[in-house]
This record gives C-alpha cells, sequence and structure tokens, in this order.
C-alpha cells in the first residue's frame, strides 16, 4: 500500500541521517526538550501569578465558612448569600473582614473578626457571631501567640472561657476582669490575655453598631 | 495493525470526511465504551452527575488544546523525544486548568480532589496525540480530538447521573455552584434515601454500570450490523 511505502522512505530517510550524525541529532533533542520544557515552565508560572489570589482567597472564605458554621450554624443554613467587606477601625485594627449573611436580601447575621494590642503577644485577632441587631452570638480566637498552656487557655478548643460572652450586648456589662470591678471572670495566670479579649470583645459590640457598610470595599 | 487502542487502521484514510473524524469518537470510537481508557477517573469521580461533568470539560478542553498545540508541532518535533514532549505539554497544560479551576470553582476543586490533576495520565490524551495530532493537520486533530473528549463528556455524564439517581435518589445535585444562578432548577430531588441501593454511589457499582452500558452499546452495534446484514435479529434467541 501507498502509505506502507513512505513509511518505509522515512524509517530509511531517518535511520539515514542516524548514521550521518547521532550525536547532533542528540543534542537537537535534548536542546528541543529543554526549550519547550522552559516555555512550559513560563507559562505555568504565569497562570500561577494570574490565579495565586484568587485561590488564597477561596481557601480563606472556606476556612472562615467552617468557623461560622461552629459559631452560628443556624444562620449558616438559613443564609443563601455571603458579603464580603474589608475595613479598618481605629478601636479594632486594620483590615478587618465583616461577613453579612443574607437570605433574599434582608440580614441573618454578620461574622466580623477585631484583633487588639493589649494582648500578651501580637497579633491577638478574634471573630463574632452577631445577630442582625448586633448582638453578639458567640466569639472565639482566630489567629493569637499567646502563652501556650496559660494564654491560649481563653479560645474555645481549650476551655469554655468565652462563652460567658454568649449573647451580650455592648452595655449589658461592665468589661472589665472581676480584679479591675468588671463582670467577667478571667484565668488565673493570665490576666493580661483575658482582659485583653474582654476589652476586645467589647470595642466590636461598640465598632459593629457604627459601622456604615456601604463605604466599605469589597474583599477581593 | 493491534495497537493499545485497539485495532488501528494503517493511516487515518485522507479521504475521511472531516465531519466522520469528529463523530468518530462520540460513537462508533468512544473512548469510555469503546476503546476502554480513562477508566480510573470515569469510575472515580462519576458518583455525581455535576463533579462527572466537571472533570469530563476539564478532559476535553486539555485534549482539544493538546492536541491542537502537538499537531501544529509536529514537524519540528524530533520523533526520539516526542512522548517525553508530550507528556511535558499535557502536564503544563492539566496545571494551568487546575490552577483556574482552583480560583474560579472552588467547590467543583474540592470535589475532584486529585482526579483533576490526574487528567495528565489519561491515556485518552495520549492516545490521540499519538496517534492523530503526531501526524495530521490541526482542524483534523482538533476534530478527532473534540469528538473524542465530548464522547469521554457524554459517558462520563450519563454515567454519573446513572449512579446518583439510583444511588442518591437526586441528580444535578451542586449544578448552581458549578454551572451558575441558571442551572439551580435543574437540581433535582427525585425519591429518598430510602429507595435507592448505595452500592451505586460505591466504587463496585461504578463498574457494573459501566459494563452495563458497554453492554448495551455493543447491543446495538450488533444489531444494526446484522440489520445491515439483511437478517432480523430476535433478542430472545440468545441464551
Amino acid at each position: 500500500m501507498d502509505t506502507s511505502n513512505t513509511e518505509e522512505k522515512d524509517k530509511q530517510n531517518i535511520d539515514a541521517q542516524r548514521q550521518k550524525s547521532p550525536w547532533l541529532r542528540a543534542f537537537a533533542a535534548g536542546l528541543s526538550l529543554a526549550v519547550i520544557t522552559a516555555l512550559c515552565m513560563l507559562l505555568i508560572v504565569k497562570s500561577d501569578e494570574v490565579t495565586r489570589d484568587l485561590i488564597e482567597y477561596n481557601q480563606n472564605e472556606a476556612k472562615i465558612m467552617k468557623v461560622a458554621g461552629t459559631l452560628m450554624p443556624d444562620v449558616v443554613k438559613e443564609s443563601s448569600e455571603v458579603k464580603c467587606a474589608l475595613f479598618s477601625d481605629r478601636r479594632i485594627g486594620k483590615n478587618m473582614h465583616l461577613y453579612t449573611f443574607l437570605k433574599a436580601n434582608s440580614v441573618q447575621g454578620y461574622l466580623m473578626t477585631y484583633s487588639t494590642d493589649k494582648g500578651y503577644a501580637a497579633p491577638l485577632i478574634l471573630i463574632g457571631a452577631f445577630t442582625p441587631d448586633k448582638t453578639l452570638i458567640k466569639n472565639d480566637v482566630l489567629i493569637s501567640n499567646e502563652t501556650p498552656g496559660l494564654g491560649d487557655k481563653v479560645m474555645r478548643r481549650n476551655s469554655s472561657f468565652m462563652d460567658m460572652f454568649n449573647g451580650k450586648k455592648s452595655e449589658d456589662a461592665v468589661w472589665d476582669v472581676k480584679k479591675f470591678n468588671g463582670d467577667f471572670d478571667y484565668i488565673t495566670g493570665s490576666t493580661v490575655t483575658s482582659r485583653a479579649v474582654v476589652m476586645a470583645t467589647k470595642e466590636a459590640l461598640d465598632t459593629i453598631k457604627d459601622l456604615n457598610l456601604q463605604e466599605f470595599k469589597e474583599c477581593r | 495493525m493491534h495497537t493499545v487502542e485497539g485495532i488501528k487502521q494503517p493511516a487515518l484514510n485522507k479521504k475521511d470526511p472531516l465531519i466522520k473524524v469528529f463523530i468518530r469518537g462520540l460513537w462508533s470510537e468512544n473512548p469510555g465504551l469503546c476503546q476502554l481508557l480513562g477508566l480510573c477517573p470515569l469510575l472515580a469521580v462519576s458518583n455525581s452527575a455535576v463533579s462527572a461533568l466537571g472533570l469530563g470539560v476539564a478532559t476535553l478542553i486539555v485534549v482539544c488544546l493538546s492536541s491542537v498545540i502537538i499537531s501544529l508541532l509536529r514537524k519540528i518535533l524530533l520523533r526520539e523525544v516526542r512522548i517525553p514532549l508530550y507528556v511535558v505539554l499535557i502536564a503544563t497544560l492539566v496545571t494551568c486548568v487546575k490552577f483556574n479551576v482552583a480560583a474560579y470553582y472552588p467547590s467543583l476543586y474540592d470535589s475532584l480532589g486529585i482526579y483533576l490533576a490526574l487528567i495528565v495520565t489519561n491515556c485518552i490524551i495520549m492516545g490521540r496525540a499519538e496517534a492523530v495530532a503526531g501526524r495530521e493537520t490541526p482542524l483534523r486533530s482538533f476534530l478527532d480530538a473534540a469528538g473524542c473528549g465530548l464522547g469521554f463528556v457524554l459517558v462520563l455524564f450519563s454515567l454519573g447521573s446513572l449512579r446518583e439517581i439510583i444511588g442518591n435518589g437526586t441528580w444535578m445535585k451542586g449544578a448552581g455552584a458549578l454551572l451558575g444562578d441558571w442551572a439551580v432548577p435543574f437540581e433535582s430531588y427525585l425519591f429518598s434515601n430510602d429507595y435507592t441501593y448505595l452500592v451505586a454511589v460505591l466504587p463496585p457499582g461504578g463498574f457494573f454500570i459501566l459494563a452495563l452500558l458497554i453492554a448495551f452499546k455493543n447491543a446495538l452495534t450488533l444489531y444494526k450490523r446484522r440489520r445491515a446484514e439483511n437478517r432480523l435479529y430476535i433478542p430472545s434467541s440468545r441464551d
């Protein structure tokens, strides 16, 4: 058949070429492999550049949704949409996030990150779930560098210390620890961290009341 | 001559019309039902219609792009290093697709897991590159790749739908996250879990249902062939 003849001829050609300059051919093969691999690497690096921020945002959002599921599971189940706003406030720090959980354009709840510099070691970032009328549902520590075994006892995974904040409003209590004539308990040996958490939560409750959501930029 | 893809014609008949090159991959040489290629992702992600569709479309994109690129480069690629070069190109394309899926479809990315990256090892792509793209013009390579890719998507989608309906009682669960809000009405809840066969969404069920699909296709092909030979074939006369 025609095609088998041309295939035979091709093979002979290639064999002849190989006889002539095997080293040159091998070098050309290696070089073409290297060049194409280099071009492919460039393409991958470019593609990573373009998508890296978005991937990080998605991963953060997944993490936040998991936290929201533990702090306010009913709200998360009810909501169909989440809006994210990025803002800074003198009281709770720079680049904090406010997540608004909506169902058919009516607010079901808020999730806000807030930070304080009164802790033992910076950063100390907490996250709080709020009802539509800005009462605290539950809060937890998101990022902390507090002393392991002492200060980190405030975190929900180590103790139920933060349950004393559940359902509180800003005007419900005197926001300090009992040692300093406040209403809140503190962990023996970590007054600084306990106090920081109490005062930060008060600032968060005050801040979320004053927030004007329209003037903040989107998180992405 | 016998190759890993089945009995191969000596070479693509140049007189094959372009439309036949495309239709071939959809039915008569379907990669999932006929060539039996890419069975690992086929069985692993087809337990729900939406993730099956997502992986199918990702594979379709990779096979089309890789076939076109390889076909454009076919004159300058040296025969000795063509396989490593194909692998490098396919792996690059899959990496770019993976980044884009992770960025724009995070829920699909989570449900596909490692099978998105395993598209690199999918024999369909390598098979099309070696059999067609390395020898034919870009247009024919693209049509051949598109036909095979679409055939794979169809098998994946039908297998995924069957397994989801029989094993879960739902259909197209998660369509809104993958395709957008217009697809949300397609998410159906057909019957409750009490009436489903859980085995259908487990690995053995995948094998069983795929086997039934292949048997169905073979029966159809046999029936058509017998009918074409002017003999009436009565199925009940078989054991």
